[in-house]
């Protein structure tokens, strides 16, 4: 009996070796590769305005004129431009700013955040220096960043043309490394 | 002396009689070659990621390859299968099209070293009609030898 049953466990080993050979004859092999395309989504600036800039001081020639009393850390005169994309992504954002026209120059601080506080003092948003004319930001969760163009004093120097002045920051932003 | 020899003769002829044996064996070879070749194999050089590409917008870039190695038995034929290129069941919705030379023709033959190719071929990718979110297309190659 024991024999009997020893010769049969030789056997069932061997057909279990056999099998994990994979004795099939001229069994197709086969492989699978994959390519994959993230596609993300378009960005957008929306631009806003805090307060009434059209309510914009009239500066007499020779004079400086300065939005509140520490400048960009509490001027109640505001830009911010909302760029919307796809989460957590690293955009470029490149400026072109206009600072002078007919001899009235004004003065304004970049700051930007992801992720705004209400309540949030403007020193409590980091600058935005535009070093190499690009800054690099990270999209919030949410896939927004708001950038602030805080002015800071508008200067009508001697000689300055009277009238209304337009001046104009473009804002550019695009995927970083994309 | 002349009856001497004639006995001697004899002898000998009935020795060689005896030698030739009765009913000895008779054989004939029959032979069985078997060759023994080398097993099939496919092997790919990896999953590619592609670059991303802004949604409503075509894109271009560099071939990126995918390059499938069939390996066996040196100039021996074989039958390969294409399936492909499939989009993933959890592809998001919207049709993301790739661009650039698809998928390259079935080899027949292993070559001399006893390998054949298939290449897949990606050079952009057109997103006007895609969703947002990862698409994933996969291709499949599978390979036998011919006629065994």
């Amino acid at each position: 009996m024991f024999k009997k049953i020893i010769i049969l466990m030789i056997i069932l080993s061997a057909w279990s070796f056999l099998q994990a050979q994979d004795i099939d004859f001229n069994t197709p092999v086969s492989e699978s590769g994959n390519m994959t395309c993230t596609i993300v989504t378009p960005l957008s600036a929306t631009p806003s305005m805090e307060f009434d800039f059209l309510n914009w001081p009239t500066v007499a020639v020779g004079s400086k004129y300065e939005f509140g009393d520490s400048e960009n850390e509490d001027s109640d005169k505001r830009s911010i431009i909302l760029f919307t994309g796809e989460n957590e992504r690293e955009v470029e954002i490149t400026v072109e700013t206009e600072t002078m026209k007919d001899n009235v120059e004004i003065s304004f601080t970049f700051r930007g955040t992801a992720n705004p506080q209400i309540g949030q003092p403007l020193s409590a948003i980091p600058v935005l220096y535009f070093n190499n004319g690009k800054e690099i930001v990270s999209l919030s969760t949410e896939g927004k960043y708001y950038l602030h163009i805080i002015y800071n004093w508008v200067w009508a120097h001697e000689n300055a043309t009277t009238g209304v002045k337009t001046f104009v920051q473009r804002i550019k932003v695009q995927y970083h490394n994309i | 002396m002349r009856y001497a020899l004639a006995i001697f003769f004899a002898a000998i002829l009935a020795f060689s009689s005896a030698l030739a044996g009765h009913n000895d064996h008779v054989t004939a070879d029959a032979q069985f070659d078997v060759k023994v070749i080398e097993p099939l194999t496919v092997v790919d050089d990896g999953d590619i990621v592609l670059d991303d590409v802004i949604q409503g917008q075509i894109r271009n870039w560099t071939a990126e390859i995918i390059t499938f190695t069939i390996s066996g038995e040196p100039t021996y034929p074989i039958d390969v299968t294409i399936t492909g290129p499939t989009a993933n069941g959890n592809n998001p919705s919207g049709a993301l099209l790739l661009l650039g030379a698809g998928v390259s023709a079935a080899p027949t033959h292993l070559d001399a070293s006893g390998d054949a190719t298939v290449t897949w071929t990606c050079t952009g990718a057109n997103a006007t009609n895609a969703g947002t979110g990862t698409y994933v297309f996969s291709l499949n190659v599978e390979a036998k030898y011919t006629g065994m």
